[in-house]
């Protein structure tokens, strides 16, 4: 069985507001009897991010991910948005067995989350992703006794490829860490009375010092102007 | 101190060798730097204005590239980026810096012509961009805020110096000032006192109605600043328009306008409108300081605004309240007022200390708040109300160093070099 670890910059629970979200997947490396299978196999992992949690292709480019060979957004991604506004988001990485293993990693980032009365942090689950093997040589229908009733047709191909067809098979995997979850800190709405009142105060007081200042220089100017004349 | 005086007293054609080369190390240093650390040194909008020169490159819209929201100008200007090499940008920004260096001089040299040390007080001023750590981080991280501001000194140049001697003059002046504003909408607040400038209103109490209503219409040479700079802007937007339709009216300016950005920034606004993230009724809070800001921008004009002499400071005084009274405030928007501060610097008659008080109180201000948004964006600490109150601060801090300038400001104090007896004959 394939074990495979997740980490969210190196902790379960995460307290940054942007970070790596890390998968490493172990193919059988401690069972010799298995390894020839994974030898040479693309590994592909979708991976659902929740509507308050996004990455975007251009950060993916830039993190530097050596392992990561492709990445395919199935869904549109607006990195703008506030979480309530958002949509899950479906990521398609592409990678290959290295060593009976594969590592990876992809920038993420948290979104604003509306605020709540009492504030306080709001979580965001990770959900568990799917990972796909594609072997040459058909290696794994060879193994259909063994994962005749684990594998099936699955979505990972291309879009015109039919699910009969898809030549990439869901396998599955064992987490070997605890479920990952993000807490983000959202606004108090509690705040909102002295928020709104002190900010218009302090405005209010702010203009009116500058605009006395500005009366007053405007005084001071005029009365040498009338002594110099 | 003897040896800080013998350094600034080099040519100045020295000082902006070393201010290009400070610039050109930190490009380098850049491509370093992003490649080894997870922190960029590049400001991400460089990388928004690469994509989207790669989009018009292919020959689509630069508007293909999610957030650009930029005059295509940027995205065409950027082409060498995607062919040529990546940091093309970062150094067209910091010539642009430089020539914004060489026009401050030019410009304050020239309000100065008659007065002694003009060229040494010039030189003082353009150090003060030159040197300036904003201005170099700015332009060395790829921001393109230098080229806009380059545009706005030029606007000044021409209207108030006699770089060229006849009308022409305000017709360059009202075109350097319609291109700015189509790079960026701040220099629309500029106009306003840019054309009370040319006026000569000569009202007081004992002056008529009608006299009064006639000294208010405009006279040839706001005509022609007006005229030029309108054509300008429209010609620009609509060749834009008819290139990358709504798409480009929309991200360029219409985003700007209505733009409702509820992530934490340096704002006093920032709490109040993340709190009323879904709150669409009549918002009281934004339209009180609306209305203040409108009233301050106009006292402002009108104080500084309709004298020659005293122009620069109401040129300065706006974009500092734009920036103090926007919904959305980021470090790159202070070089609005940063790219204006050495045409009045060497006007304000304040003491060293008193300056570098003012100084730390804008940056430990500034740092306060840093330090909650650390909290908060590194640590995920629940500080949004500290973050609110040291937005309040820095609201405080600025207002509060504007009115000490307004206070300081002497016109022709040319950092006390130019001697009295100089002034009242001038005068």
């Amino acid at each position: 069985m394939e074990k495979a670890q997740r980490r969210l910059f190196g902790d379960n629970l995460v307290r940054d507001s942007c970070g790596n979200l890390t998968i490493n997947i172990d193919f059988a490396s401690d069972n010799e009897e298995e390894r020839w299978l994974y030898e040479d196999c693309m590994v592909g992992i979708e991976q659902t991010l929740p509507s308050g949690v996004y990455s975007s292709i251009d950060d993916i480019n830039d993190s530097g991910c050596v392992n990561l060979i492709h990445t395919v957004f199935k869904t549109a991604v607006n990195i703008e948005l506030p979480a309530k506004k958002s949509e899950p988001i479906v990521i398609h990485l592409l990678s290959k067995v290295r060593d009976y293993r594969t590592d990876i990693y992809i920038p993420v980032h948290a979104r604003y989350h509306n605020p709540a009365k009492g504030g306080g942090m709001v979580r965001n689950e990770i959900p568990v992703p799917k990972v796909y093997l594609l072997c040459p040589d058909s290696r794994l229908e060879r193994c259909d006794d063994l994962y005749a009733e684990l594998t099936h047709p699955n979505n990972f191909c291309s879009e015109h490829v039919s699910k009969e067809n898809c030549t990439w098979k869901e396998i599955p995997i064992i987490m070997v860490t605890a479920p990952l979850s993000w807490h983000v800190p959202v606004g108090d709405t509690e705040h909102y009375a002295l928020v709104a009142g002190g900010t218009a105060l302090v405005i209010a007081l702010g203009s009116l010092y500058l605009l006395n200042t500005l009366r007053r220089y405007h005084s001071l100017a005029h009365r040498n102007n009338k002594k110099i004349s | 101190m003897e040896k800080v005086r013998k350094i600034l007293n080099w040519e100045f054609s020295t000082h902006l060798k070393i201010g290009a080369l400070i610039r050109a190390v930190l490009i380098v240093y850049s491509i370093y730097h992003d490649d080894h650390y997870s922190v960029s040194y590049t400001d991400i909008d460089y990388k928004v204005f690469t994509d989207a020169a790669k989009h018009v490159y292919k020959g689509d819209s630069p508007y293909k590239r999610h957030t650009y929201r930029y005059s295509p100008l940027i995205a065409f200007m950027l082409l060498p980026n995607v062919f040529y090499t990546r940091t093309f940008g970062k150094q067209l920004f910091c010539v642009f810096d430089v020539f914004v260096a060489i026009a401050l001089k030019i410009l304050v040299e020239r309000q100065l012509k008659n007065k002694e040390n003009a060229s040494k007080i010039a030189k003082y001023c353009s150090l003060f961009w030159i040197y300036n750590p904003m201005s170099i981080a700015i332009s060395s991280r790829g921001n393109a805020d230098s080229v806009p501001c380059f545009f706005v000194i030029l606007s000044i140049l021409f209207l108030q110096t006699d770089v060229i001697k006849n009308l022409f003059k305000y017709v360059l002046s009202g075109i350097f000032l319609g291109f700015s504003i189509h790079l960026r909408m701040y220099p629309l607040a500029l106009s306003f006192p840019m054309y009370l400038s040319l006026g000569e209103y000569n009202i007081n109490r004992n002056t008529r109605l009608l006299s009064g209503i006639l000294s208010l219409v405009p006279n040839r040479k706001q005509l022609l600043l007006a005229f030029s700079c309108i054509l300008t802007l429209f010609s620009l937007t609509y060749v834009m328009y008819a290139m990358y339709g709504y798409e480009f009216l929309f991200e360029t300016y219409i985003y700007h306008l209505f733009r409702k950005d509820t992530r934490h920034n340096f704002s006093v606004l920032f709490y109040y409108s993340y709190l009323t993230i879904d709150d669409f009724s009549f918002d009281a809070v934004k339209t009180i300081s609306q209305v203040f800001e409108g009233i301050i921008l106009f006292v402002v004009s009108l104080t500084f605004g309709t004298k020659q002499e005293t122009l620069p400071f109401a040129l300065f005084c706006q974009p500092v309240v734009l920036v103090v009274y926007n919904s959305v405030m980021t470090s790159q928007y202070f070089i609005w007022f940063l790219s204006l501060l050495p045409l009045v610097v060497h006007s304000f008659e304040m003491r060293i200390s008193q300056a570098f008080v003012l100084f730390t109180l804008w940056l430990s201000s500034q740092g306060a708040w840093l330090f909650y948004a650390y909290l908060l964006e590194f640590k995920s600490r629940e500080v949004f109300l500290f973050i609110w109150l040291k937005g309040v601060v820095f609201f405080c801090a600025n207002i509060y160093i504007l009115a000490q300038l307004i206070k300081c400001y002497r016109p022709g104090y040319g950092f006390g070099l130019i001697s009295k007896t100089n002034e009242i004959k001038s005068q």
